[in-house]
């Protein structure tokens, strides 16, 4: 064991290991928070300043009063229908998936979630358009056409949107589940009542905490509402940000969903026990196949049915929409610097979140006064709207204190999404950290030889799925990010969600369906290189 | 040797992704123009020039948040050197928070006084007009609308109608201007009737555009740009310009600042001066963005050809004006 040439490699490190770990942690947690923080704490300050200095009735704004109450309300409504929904479509969709553990369905079933980063615009686009067609027919039968408007549609088209997301999270948390619990349920009593008596109370956690991911998007989301003309909250605040161009005002009316958003995160992750499961990932938890009864089979049916239709709707409609080969060739190859800078950017983030994310999810997992605190710095800049991120760097960017050489380059861009995104990948990372049994490490440590050796033969394939979610979880968000890069974004670039945009409104309908097929093979591409880097950095490990 | 090769590269990509400074001329513009529209004016500055544009194009999705709020933010430490904006309201806004600077410039002579800032900080050029664009599928000719207050015509279906948020980019400088024409009340008054009679509220003037082809909408508030793009493409549908007959059409200009502090002043300089000249206003009606010309060019626009325009009897700073209110307005009665 101790020959292998990676372990070899690293063992002149061995003595200074234990300080380096605990500087990196640091180091980590340190960059970590001013990153996620900086936009943040400055907005604060300067509403801070601004209350102080003759603007006190701005801090007014943060109490929900007169029509912002209902709106708010609403906005609550919207969120909890759409997480409520999209979490129950998941899991049953994640449950008819999960069986699929070998051979090429394996690699399949994660095929959904390179829809993600399709905009949520072009999302509703392609359900008009089948409404249209559907009305149409009814028509010509002299039946009454549906109506696709209000919350209903609304709500529709953002779980539609989220239920790649939803499902991906929920196989996640069905997957931590330890096969052998499964397998000893099963063997005295029904697969349903395993299912429910012993995988789900597992898994529950876990898929809690997607619900909450899904709660947070829809209710930071108004651009789908406000097609729907159903208003909400978030377009408040962007209509505040709009006409007053003040950042600190739009800060302060944003307080009352950071503190829905604070309880929403902390009511879903901080309900996750440390489960202390085996890692699944490589063992078939349904080797015998499970006897469903017949509804729970149609139900499991019916969630496949859907995300199948979301599939079809969008690749189908864009894939006619993109019109022929030439066509679409011709709007590649014309956004050839927006995929590749995107790419550069959605990739930096990737890598650059991880570390602080896994030193976020490190403290957070400790059971320490100051955990709350941790809380509340991930769950405040998962619910500050995405320009007052751009508007906040672009603010720290004019203090002494940010680095010069960075300032208008491309690097401002990829601080604007780990900004937004290391929390999310922090929550998964904890979400893994905490199906980690530490007796496992600490046997490692009674062994080792040096810690870099229990560092990358131990704690690092344990977290592997872990590190690898989040780092898929935040290109994703990356590379569908408009709102922050929009405002930093580096003179003369410019990344390929804004170019979808900006022929959404051209009127391009091929163009924009061919960009965002681009957009989605680039995610699909992204997912094989990823994946294709784990298998060979597994063959890298030792194998005794 | 392996953990060097990993700092080289970790350092190639940092550098990489820092890395946009070049020895030859440049020049920063902010555009909120559409990409479409403006790349080809700005590379045909950047090849008569030989100075390097390095633009930044606003999207419709961002509303007014995008570019207007950067450079409010970028005030203390200025990155572009020029602001060309496709209307004129949130140009008339940054200068009154101090981030343009004046410039005089000669291509400006020309143009009409009502175009021009008396200090300079601004120049008006390349207008568009604000359209009811009608599906002529779905209306006869003697069903056309005629006025803006057709949208109010119980004869005319509510649902088959619509128009923009009036919270954001030409659709509130509408509302501002019906506010200034008309009076705040009546202002007001015109568009509690809209959100009453339940007109349809679309998310922007390119989705209003899209809703009057599919047929979903008969007739449809917009701009001249969104209208002459779904002509030109073969859409059954046709622009009408509004109470000719009346207080005329809305008609906004694009305007071009330079900003205060810009790295590059002479060259933003230079820019105003060719985005003021005939020729981009040439350049502008042949595109389809602009089809009313601030001065008489030898040229007609691609779309609405030989149509005289009765505008608005109103000055850009007393539409201006009526912003604020408008903006508090329109937030209480549409989002709710």
């Amino acid at each position: 064991m101790d020959s292998h040439p990676l372990v070899a490699f690293l063992r002149p490190c061995r003595w200074f290991a234990p300080v380096i770990r605990d500087m990196g942690h640091r180091g980590a947690l340190l960059v970590g928070v001013a990153v996620v923080m900086g936009p943040f704490l400055v907005l604060l300050c300067q509403l801070g300043r601004d209350a102080v200095a003759d603007h006190s009735q701005w801090l007014w704004l943060a109490i929900p009063s007169g029509r912002r109450g209902p709106l708010l309300a609403r906005s609550l409504l919207l969120a909890c229908g759409v997480a409520g929904a999209g979490t129950v479509l998941g899991v049953l969709g994640a449950i008819f998936l999960w069986r699929w553990q070998k051979g090429w369905l394996s690699y399949l079933r994660w095929l959904p979630l390179i829809l993600l980063p399709v905009p949520f615009c072009v999302h509703a686009l392609a359900w008009w358009t089948l409404v249209d067609g559907v009305n149409y027919g009814l028509a010509w039968f002299g039946l009454p056409a549906l109506s696709f408007q209000g919350g209903l549609a609304a709500g529709w088209v953002q779980m539609m949107a989220l239920l790649p997301l939803a499902v991906g999270l929920a196989l996640l948390g069905l997957e931590t589940v330890d096969p052998a619990l499964i397998e000893a349920g099963r063997l005295v009593r029904s697969d349903i009542a395993t299912l429910g008596r012993i995988v789900l109370p597992l898994a529950a956690p876990k898929i809690l905490a997607g619900a909450g991911f899904l709660f947070l998007l829809s209710i930071t989301d108004y651009s789908v509402p406000s097609l729907f003309q159903y208003h909400v909250y978030a377009l408040e605040i962007f209509a505040e940000f709009s006409a007053s161009h003040e950042p600190a005002r739009a800060l302060a009316m944003s307080l009352p969903l950071l503190l829905v958003t604070v309880g929403v995160v902390v009511g879903s992750i901080t309900g996750l026990r440390d489960s202390l499961q085996p890692p699944a990932w490589t063992i078939n938890a349904w080797e015998r196949p499970p006897e469903w009864s017949r509804y729970f089979v149609v139900l499991q049916y019916g969630a496949m049915g859907l995300l199948l239709s979301l599939v079809t709707v969008l690749l189908l409609g864009l894939g006619i929409s993109a019109g022929g080969w030439t066509q679409m060739a011709d709007a590649v190859t014309s956004a050839v610097p927006e995929i590749t800078y995107s790419l550069r950017i959605a990739s930096l983030t990737a890598v650059l979140c991880l570390p602080p994310a896994l030193a976020m999810a490190r403290e957070l997992q400790k059971d320490k006064g100051d955990k709350l605190l941790w809380w509340l710095i991930i769950a405040a800049t998962l619910a500050i709207p995405a320009p007052l991120i751009g508007v906040g760097l672009i603010s720290l960017g004019n203090t002494p204190w940010f680095p010069r050489f960075m300032s208008g380059t491309g690097m401002v861009p990829v601080l604007a999404d780990l900004s937004r995104f290391t929390p999310w990948a922090a929550v998964v990372l904890l979400v893994q950290l905490k199906s980690v049994n530490p007796l496992w490490i600490e046997a490692a440590r009674v062994l080792q030889t040096s810690r870099f050796q229990t560092w990358f033969q131990v704690e690092l394939p344990i977290l592997a799925p872990g590190l690898l979610a989040g780092a898929g979880l935040a290109f994703m968000l990356s590379i569908g990010e408009l709102g922050a890069t929009l405002l930093v974004a580096p003179p003369g670039q410019a990344t390929l969600v804004m170019r979808i945009y900006n022929y959404l409104h051209y009127g391009a309908a091929d163009t924009v369906a061919s960009l965002c097929l681009v957009l989605a093979a680039t995610v699909l591409l992204a997912g094989c290189g990823a994946a294709l880097v784990l298998a060979a950095w597994f063959r890298l490990l030792p194998r005794s | 040797m392996r953990s060097l090769f990993i700092i080289v590269l970790a350092s190639s990509i940092f550098i990489m992704a820092c890395s946009n400074s070049t020895k030859e001329k440049e020049l920063i513009v902010y555009a909120s123009v559409d990409q479409n529209y403006s790349e080809p004016i700005i590379q045909k500055f950047a090849q008569k020039t030989k100075i390097k544009v390095l633009p930044v194009y606003d999207v419709e999705a961002a509303k007014t948040t995008g570019l207007v709020n950067r450079l409010v933010a970028e005030k203390p430490r200025p990155q572009a050197d020029v602001f060309w904006n496709g209307e004129f309201a949130q140009t008339l806004l940054l200068k009154d928070k101090g981030v343009l600077a004046p410039y005089m410039s000669p291509s400006a002579k020309d143009l009409p006084a009502e175009y021009k800032d008396p200090e300079g900080y601004w120049n008006g050029f390349a207008g568009r007009a604000r359209v009811l664009l009608v599906n002529t599928r779905g209306l006869t000719p003697s069903q056309c609308p005629v006025s803006l207050f057709d949208l109010l015509n119980a004869a005319l279906p509510a649902q088959q109608m619509g128009l923009a948020y009036p919270l954001f980019g030409t659709t509130l400088t509408h509302a501002a201007a019906l506010y200034a024409y008309l009076g705040p009340q009546e202002g007001k008054a015109f568009f509690e009737k809209i959100k009453e009679r339940g007109l349809r509220i679309a998310a922007g003037n390119g989705a209003v555009r899209d809703l009057v082809v599919q047929g979903q909408l008969l007739i449809g508030l917009t701009d001249t740009d969104d209208a002459c793009g779904a002509v030109r493409r073969g859409a059954e549908v046709a622009a009408v310009f509004p109470d000719q007959e009346g207080m005329g059409t809305l008609i906004i200009p694009n305007t071009v600042a330079l900003v205060a502090g810009g790295p590059h002043p002479q060259e933003g300089q230079a820019f105003i001066d060719f985005l003021l000249s005939p020729e981009v206003e040439k350049m502008m009606l042949a595109s389809g963005w602009c089809q009313v010309p601030a001065r008489p060019v030898d040229a007609q626009p691609v779309c609405f050809k030989g149509t005289s325009i009765k505008g608005m009897n109103l000055t850009l700073q007393q539409i201006y004006q009526q912003l604020p209110l408008v903006q508090k307005d329109m937030r209480e009665l549409f989002v709710r």
